[in-house]
C-alpha cells in the first residue's frame, strides 16, 4: 500500500509543474486530455470499490440478474454517450464550461437552476463518495483481521485520495486514474484466473451450469427496472462522469474514451459478476454477501490477494476524488458564484481549491459514524440524481423548456425521490426513481408550456450545432 | 435531430424493449441453456458496442489542432 502510495504521489507531483492559471486548467486539464487517459479516468471513476466489494456480493446472492442490471447501465452508458458526449464537448467549447451544473446555467439563462442541480448532487454525492471510504475500511479491517481497524483503512483511503487530487487538480486525478484502471483491470482478470482454475477442480463452467438457481432471473421486474432505471443514465446525470465529457482534446480522443470505457467496462463487469457467482458456490451459507471478495482473497496467495487489495483501493480512491473535485468545482462555480457573480476566477479558484479537504474531511467524518442511513443515501443517490434527467434532456432537443421547468422538475423530483426512499415507500410495488422521473417529467413538461424560454435558447443550440459541425456532423 | 440520430434513438428503444422480454418472457426459464441470460446480455452489451463504433467512426478532428499534453 505504501508503495502504490508512492507511485501515484509521485505522478501527482509530477504534473504539478504542467498545471496553468483558472478553473479550467485545474479542473478540466485545458480541455487537452487525449483518447487513452480520458478513458481510463472515465473507467476508474465510473467503477468504484462497489464493484469489486459491493457487485460481488450482490451477484453473490442474485447471480446473472446482477450481470443484466450492471451491462444494462453499460448499454445505456455507450448510447448516451454517443448521443451526448458531443453535445457536452461542444457545449464546454462554446461557452468554457466547467461543470455540468454550469450548462444548465448557460441553457436557460438562469443560476438558480444551475444551483439547484448542484445542491441535489451534493446531498446525494457526498454519502455516495463517504460508502468508498467505508469500504475500504470494512475491507483492511477484515483482511488485516483487525490489526488495522476501520479508522486507519479510511484514514489512508481519504489521505490518498487528498493527496492524488490537490497538488494538479485533473491532470494529476487523470493520471492516476489511468494507472489505477490499468491495476483494477490486471487485478480482477488474475483473480477471475486463479479462481477459473483452482477453486473448481471439475470445471468452472460445468459447476456453474449445475446451479440454475444462479442463471436465472431472480429479481422480479420491479426490482430490476427499480435498480437498473437510475443507472441507466448514469453517465448523464452523475457530474463526475459528465465533467470528463468536457476535457477530450478533440473529436477523435472523445470517441476513443467512450469505445476504451465499454471494453473496459465489458470485462471487469463480467469479472466482478464471475467472482459472486464463484463465492456462492465455493463458499456457500455466507450471511453478509459483502463478505464474499474478502473470503475469496483470504483464500488465495497473500501476493494475489495484495494485489487484488490494492485494486479495490485504486478503485475507491479514483471514484472518491473525482467526486471531491467535481463538487469543489460544481461549490464554487454553481453555487458560490450564483450568489457573487463578479467573483475573479482566481478567487473562485482559490475557494475551490480550499473546499477540497474540507469535502474530504466531510466524508471521512462520514464515514466514522457508519451509519445505516448512508446505506439508504447510496442507494438513493443515482436515484435522486435521474431527477435532472429532463432538464437535461430539454436543454438539448426541446427549445421550449424553461427555467422554470427545469428548475421545479429537479425540486419536485429530488424531494419526493428522497423522501420515498427514506420512508421504505413502494406506492404498487414501483421503487421511488420510477415515481421520481414520471413526476419530475410531467412537471418539466407542464411548467416549461406555461412559462417563457430563455431568448437565448436558440443562441446556445446554435452555438452547439456549429461546434459539432465538421468534427461530429456533416 | 438527424437522420443517423433518429436511428440512434431507435435503436434505443429497441434495446430497451429486447432488454426486459428476453430476461423475463423468452428465456424466463432458461433450462435446458443454463447460460442463456448471461450470453444474451453479453451478446447484447458487445453489440451495441459494435453499433456505437461504427456510428462514431468520422468523429473527426479539425484540421490545426494542438498536440496531445495528457
Amino acid at each position: 500500500m505504501v508503495a502504490w502510495f508512492a507511485v501515484c504521489a509521485a505522478l501527482s507531483w509530477k504534473t504539478r509543474n504542467q498545471v496553468g492559471d483558472g478553473m479550467t486548467e485545474y479542473f478540466l486539464a485545458n480541455r487537452t486530455v487525449g483518447g487513452f487517459v480520458s478513458a481510463m479516468t472515465y473507467s476508474a471513476t465510473t467503477y468504484s470499490a462497489f464493484m469489486m466489494v459491493g457487485l460481488v456480493g450482490l451477484s453473490y446472492t442474485s447471480g446473472v440478474a446482477v450481470l443484466g442490471f450492471e451491462l444494462t447501465y453499460l448499454i445505456g452508458t455507450v448510447f448516451l454517450l454517443t448521443l451526448f458526449a458531443p453535445r457536452y464537448w461542444a457545449a464546454g467549447r462554446a461557452f468554457n464550461l466547467v461543470t455540468p451544473p454550469e450548462l444548465l446555467t448557460v441553457r436557460y439563462g438562469s443560476p438558480l437552476t444551475g444551483a439547484a442541480a448542484s445542491v441535489l448532487c451534493l446531498v446525494m454525492l457526498i454519502p455516495y463518495a463517504s460508502v468508498q471510504l467505508m469500504g475500504m475500511g470494512y475491507l483492511v479491517e477484515i483482511l488485516s483481521k483487525g490489526a488495522f481497524p476501520f479508522f486507519w483503512g479510511t484514514a489512508v483511503t481519504a489521505v490518498a485520495a487528498f493527496v492524488f487530487s490537490w497538488w494538479a487538480g485533473l491532470r494529476s486525478v487523470a493520471l492516476t486514474d489511468a494507472l489505477q484502471a490499468v491495476v483494477m483491470l490486471a487485478a480482477s482478470l488474475l483473480l477471475a484466473g486463479w479462481v477459473y482454475f483452482t477453486f473448481f477442480p471439475q470445471g468452472a463452467l460445468p459447476t456453474l451450469a449445475g446451479r440454475p438457481d444462479m442463471l436465472s432471473m431472480k429479481w422480479p421486474l420491479p426490482v430490476f427496472v427499480g435498480l437498473t432505471l437510475p443507472w441507466a443514465f448514469f453517465a448523464l446525470t452523475n457530474p463526475q462522469v459528465v465533467q470528463r465529457l468536457y476535457v477530450s482534446r478533440n473529436a477523435a480522443s472523445l470517441r476513443k474514451m467512450i469505445m476504451g470505457f465499454s471494453v473496459f467496462g465489458l470485462i471487469y463487469t463480467v469479472l466482478c459478476v464471475f467472482l459472486g457467482m464463484s463465492a456462492s458456490v465455493v463458499f456457500p451459507g455466507v450471511e453478509k454477501a459483502d463478505n464474499a471478495m474478502p473470503l475469496i482473497l483470504a483464500a488465495v496467495p497473500a501476493p494475489l490477494a495484495l494485489v487484488v487489495a490494492i485494486s479495490i483501493m485504486a478503485a475507491a480512491v479514483s471514484t472518491l476524488n473525482s467526486i471531491i473535485l467535481t463538487i469543489s468545482s460544481m461549490f464554487g462555480r454553481d453555487i458560490v458564484r450564483a450568489f457573487v457573480p463578479d467573483m475573479d476566477e482566481q478567487r473562485e479558484l482559490r475557494f475551490c481549491k480550499a473546499l477540497i479537504p474540507l469535502l474530504t474531511l466531510a466524508c471521512f467524518v462520514f464515514a466514522q459514524f457508519r451509519f445505516g442511513l448512508i446505506a439508504v443515501l447510496s442507494s438513493m443517490a443515482s436515484g435522486g440524481l435521474l431527477m435532472q434527467a429532463p432538464a437535461i434532456l430539454g436543454a438539448f432537443f426541446w427549445k421550449r423548456a424553461t427555467a422554470a421547468g427545469a428548475l421545479s422538475s429537479i425540486v419536485a423530483g429530488g424531494c419526493v425521490t428522497g423522501w420515498m426512499y427514506a420512508a421504505g415507500i413502494k406506492p404498487l410495488g414501483q421503487w421511488p426513481p420510477v415515481w421520481g422521473i414520471l413526476l419530475s417529467g410531467a412537471v418539466f413538461v407542464s411548467v416549461s408550456l406555461v412559462t417563457k424560454p430563455s431568448p437565448k435558447a436558440g443562441d446556445f443550440l446554435a452555438a452547439v450545432q456549429h461546434e459539432m459541425k465538421g468534427r461530429f456532423t456533416d | 435531430m438527424s437522420r443517423r440520430e433518429r436511428f440512434l434513438l431507435a435503436a434505443i428503444i429497441a434495446t430497451a424493449v429486447v432488454d426486459i422480454a428476453v430476461p423475463y418472457g423468452l428465456l424466463k426459464e432458461s433450462g435446458r441453456y443454463p447460460f442463456a441470460l448471461a450470453l444474451f446480455w453479453i451478446t447484447l452489451t458487445a453489440a451495441v458496442t459494435t453499433m456505437g463504433f461504427f456510428y462514431t467512426v468520422d468523429w473527426k478532428d479539425k484540421p490545426g489542432k494542438e498536440s496531445e499534453t495528457l
